[in-house]
């Protein structure tokens, strides 16, 4: 082979090198963008409930965090305990996180009162502060749902919407994750992964 | 060249692209830009906006850049499929006594037809870093037996066969299987690192990467270390053609010039990813030249062992 010809197909083998280069970078700069372009569905409204320590909690403590909120009731014998069996995995998954925290609303006010959801929750092995249990009079819990998640709440408690829900660092609703389907919830993992990136 | 080769050559040079995009998909994220397979959100043409994304989909899940970069590798995964079956086709009626062609263009076909189906369950095991790796390996193995094919079909035509006048001594197949024997085990090492890493980062989600790469132990030390023995190996195949007499195929000096060059490009940029902090565009193209090597020292023991076998019979 002369050089001329060695020269010669190194620079093209360097050139189609060079573009597949450019090429990829844009597609991962996209693929990045794009996942921080995650919909934004809402903004979760107003509200004033207590947790399960008779705190107030607001709208106000969802912001600064990542949120992942359902809605339940301490009775339920339905899909509740595989909900709790996916939240606790979770919460555990997210131990060393200051950043995400877990709410878990009780459909069921009569009954769930605060010192009934702190039992549960001590059930549930929370040991700390990143998994609130809020009770609140029921028309409230029904407006949140209806008006703020877009959940249905007709049939309370147990027509319950057992949808896990994303809500930002600016308390906007990010997305609805199914319990049941592993692969919605890799997804929820990834998408909390890119809400905490984009938060810096 | 007849069409034969400029065929195998074509098929072979689109599966690295294959891999090439493959790896794009992983560094990008897209692995599960589509939940289903083989469509993708129950559409044969992935959806372009959520008012064509049928119900039964939620609609959260939905990104249309991940859905594309997904589809694309499923495309042209069918192409290199379309390829592989045509030149298993013209292997069987135009060589069919060749064993060493119609061979390997079955194993390829079969082993093509398996990676789609393994495609799926990678998807369907949502990216489990080992069902990840196994998909590259078959990949790899995929393109070593298209390698051979083609290399073979050159030895066919006394005009192109490269190897008539070489002459290796012994020793040389010791340092060619050694080191093929060595980028094997770099790409598994390589690529269970990349797995550990992955594993890592989804429990320690807000640690930046450089600290998670402190955490990553043996596995990594032992990947950067048989890298240092790679070069020092490629440096004494070196001595071993240029200064021992060997008379060595224009093929074998070019591609051992080539394996140097990759090997030192290949330091580099994991010495970067390891420094910096494993930027996606590094890591794609340290996987795709790592693939690139492999099939290079596998050209070199091709090549080897052709010669010794027709000098043994002369």
């Amino acid at each position: 082979m002369e050089l001329n010809t060695i020269a010669k197909s190194l620079l093209w083998s360097l050139l189609v090198v060079a573009l597949m280069a450019v090429g990829a970078l844009m597609v991962i700069d996209q693929a990045e963008d794009s996942r921080q372009n995650l919909v934004v569905v809402g903004t979760v409204p107003e509200f004033s409930f207590v947790d399960q320590d008779e705190v107030a909690f607001t709208q106000a403590d969802l912001k600064n965090k990542i949120s992942i909120i359902d809605f339940i009731f301490t009775n339920c014998q339905g899909p509740c305990p595989l909900m709790a069996e996916q939240m606790i995995g979770l919460y555990e998954f997210y131990e060393d996180s200051e950043q995400v925290q877990f709410v878990s609303v009780s459909v069921d006010p009569e009954r769930d009162s605060p010192a009934i959801l702190k039992e549960y929750a001590l059930l549930q092995g929370v040991s700390d502060k990143r998994w609130k249990f809020l009770h609140a009079p029921l028309v409230q819990v029904q407006d949140l749902l209806e008006k703020g998640f877009y959940l249905a709440a007709d049939n309370l408690p147990h027509g319950h919407s057992t949808k896990f829900i994303l809500v930002d660092q600016d308390a906007q609703i990010r997305g609805y994750f199914d319990f049941e389907d592993p692969l919605s919830l890799e997804i929820l993992k990834q998408n909390v992964q890119d809400l905490a990136r984009a938060d810096g | 060249m007849n069409s034969f080769r400029r065929f195998a050559i074509i098929t072979t040079a689109l599966t690295y692209f294959l891999i090439f995009v493959g790896g794009l998909v992983r560094v990008s994220g897209a692995g599960l830009g589509c939940p289903d397979w083989p469509r993708c959100f129950g559409r044969w043409i992935p959806p372009t906006n959520l008012e064509q994304l049928p119900p039964e989909f939620d609609p959260s899940t939905f990104n249309i850049t991940l859905a594309w970069i997904e589809y694309v590798n499923r495309l042209v995964g069918v192409l290199v499929g379309l390829f592989i079956l045509v030149l298993a086709y013209r292997s069987i009626r135009y060589h069919r006594h060749q064993r060493k062609i119609v061979i390997p263009a079955i194993a390829a076909l079969i082993l093509v037809a398996i990676q789609g189906w393994q495609g799926s369950v990678v998807v369907a095991m949502g990216l489990d870093p080992d069902v990840v790796n196994i998909h590259l390996y078959t990949a790899l193995v995929i393109v070593g037996t298209l390698l051979y094919l083609t290399q073979q079909s050159f030895y066919l035509d006394p005009q192109l066969n490269d190897e008539i006048s070489s002459d290796y001594h012994g020793g040389f197949g010791w340092t060619l299987w050694s080191m093929l024997i060595l980028v094997a085990i770099q790409v598994v090492i390589g690529s269970q690192v990349r797995g550990g890493f992955e594993e890592l980062r989804k429990t320690l989600q807000f640690v930046p990467n450089i600290a998670v790469i402190n955490l990553m132990g043996r596995g990594l030390r032992i990947h950067m270390w048989l890298g240092i023995i790679m070069v020092i190996l490629a440096g004494f195949e070196y001595y071993q053609i240029r200064l021992r007499g060997t008379n060595a195929s224009r093929l074998m000096s070019a591609v051992m010039v080539m394996v140097f060059a990759l090997l030192v490009i290949q330091t580099g940029m994991g010495l970067a990813l390891v420094r910096i902090g494993l930027p996606p565009i590094v890591q794609l193209f340290h996987l795709w030249a790592g693939s690139i090597l492999l099939g290079l020292t596998m050209i070199q023991l091709i090549a080897y062992r052709y010669s010794r076998s027709i000098q043994g019979g002369a």
